[in-house]
């Protein structure tokens, strides 16, 4: 079985991604940083669509790295990443199958993939248990990055069970998410002893980012074309 | 704890922009209010002016007497006694002497007590009557005042025509159009600046960060944008 998984083809993105992957690996080189939970501030902020580009993102910078979906209370149905039913991180936890059955191949080379399946009301437990924490500790051996992507900690307490046993963790929110969903999140982060290493912002529009990333089009605006490419281009097309 | 309010000028000409929908819908709404508000057209007020004055040839105490006399009972042009004989020159029930008194005013040409000339001033809704009842009005003041000084030095010099039309509606329209817009410009606005101060969203990306002092690793473009 292979897992499809796609990033948007688009420079600019791939540029905003590339810049977090930098941030995460620096905190890996300075702090050891290897096991990552992404949750949200709230529902529909994204943190799926991050998880994923930036598991992409890690693996074509040639990093092994392999991408859990935490979100074990959703059904099947309601699931983006539905998947296998009798290898995922459910079965893993119950002691069902093993690791080499659950981590499942991508069509990306360094990258694999982790289904969620459904815990049906026991996620507590399952993600409090012994088996978690040798499942994080075996994927460490074997990978550089794990990146465990979680519901949001403001709808359910499963992030920050995930969040106290990972190295690191990122919140993503979006703008036009609310501040005190923000704030909420990071406290109840704290609370249970997770390292929070910052925050993305997601689905920001153009005219913010402009102002973020002052030089945001470097790769596009025709004012940093190299003179002589320009001649040349020119030369070519009047011939 | 102490929450800091932060004002970013940026956001809120960007929030004024996101919300000229809401600016424009105001301001139709309320200058539609104003345009249906001043549609009374309003009535005209016709002002009829006539001009009595004092002969100033013959002999010098003739004259002098005159001006005099002019200054010394102006006052009778408005007073009951020209409003009945007015009346009675025009023969009409409906204008009676009381009503009449209440149309009159006058004015000197100019300030000096050695004018010669003054303008007799009656006001109607109907332009006829006031040309009227100003033509009578000078008619009684003239030959009242004669009489008192026994000559004929006091003399109308212009029949009355209609000197001014007043409508308090049409003056008034426009403007009280403009301040409907206006207001109707104005408060949107102040709620949207309101709203973008006492925003309880992220909007920017210093929102994320001065929560908590926590670090933005990382801005992601929203992929309709791109």
């Amino acid at each position: 079985m292979k897992k499809e998984l796609y990033r948007q083809d688009n420079q600019l993105m791939q540029d905003a991604f590339d810049r977090i992957e930098v941030e995460i690996h620096l905190q890996k080189k300075n702090n050891g940083i290897q096991s990552l939970l992404l949750c949200g501030s709230e529902p529909r902020v994204g943190t799926t669509t991050i998880a994923i580009e930036l598991a992409i993102s890690m693996a074509e910078a040639g990093w092994k790295t392999v991408l859990i979906d935490a979100d074990i209370r959703k059904g099947t149905a309601y699931k983006r990443n539905a998947g296998s039913e009798n290898a995922n991180l459910v079965t893993y936890l119950e002691d069902k199958s093993d690791l080499k059955q659950v981590l499942i191949e991508t069509n990306y080379k360094n990258m694999k993939y982790i289904f969620g399946g459904s815990g049906e009301g026991n996620t507590v437990s399952l993600l409090c248990s012994a088996k978690m924490q040798q499942l994080i500790k075996e994927l460490k051996e074997e990978f550089d990055y794990i990146i465990f992507d979680a519901p949001s900690i403001n709808s359910v307490v499963d992030a920050g069970v995930i969040g106290s046993l990972t190295d690191g963790t990122i919140i993503v929110t979006s703008q036009g998410s609310y501040k005190k969903q923000l704030s909420q999140a990071m406290e109840q982060l704290r609370h249970v002893g997770a390292n929070i290493l910052g925050v993305i912002m997601n689905k920001v529009e153009k005219a913010e980012y402009k102002r973020y990333m002052k030089n945001y089009n470097y790769f596009k605006d025709k004012k940093y074309v190299n003179k002589k490419y320009k001649a040349t281009v020119k030369k070519g097309e009047d011939n | 704890m102490k929450k800091e309010l932060s004002i970013d000028f940026v956001q809120i000409c960007r929030d004024l922009i996101r919300g000229w929908w809401l600016i424009a819908i105001c301001v139709i709404v309320f200058g539609g209010f104003g345009v249906v508000k001043t549609l009374d057209k309003g009535v005209n007020s016709y002002t009829a002016e006539t001009t009595v004055y004092s002969v100033t040839y013959g002999a010098l105490d003739e004259v002098l007497t005159g001006v005099s006399v002019m200054h010394q009972y102006e006052h009778l042009i408005t007073s009951k006694v020209i409003a009945n004989k007015a009346a009675t020159l025009l023969e009409t029930k409906d204008l009676s002497g009381d009503v009449i008194k209440n149309m009159v005013s006058y004015e000197f040409s100019n300030m000096s007590s050695s004018s010669n000339l003054v303008k007799i001033h009656a006001s109607s809704l109907d332009p006829n009557t006031a040309i009227r009842v100003a033509d009578a009005v000078a008619q009684a003041f003239v030959e009242h005042t004669n009489n008192i000084i026994g000559g004929n030095s006091i003399q109308i010099m212009d029949e009355a025509e209609i000197s001014r039309v007043y409508n308090s509606v049409t003056t008034d329209r426009m403007k009280t159009r403009l301040l409907f817009a206006a207001v109707g410009f104005v408060l949107p606005c102040i709620y949207l600046v309101l709203s973008s101060i006492f925003s309880t969203k992220v909007m920017t990306v210093s929102d994320a960060k001065t929560e908590d002092k926590i670090k933005v690793i990382g801005v992601i473009p929203h992929n309709r944008d791109i």
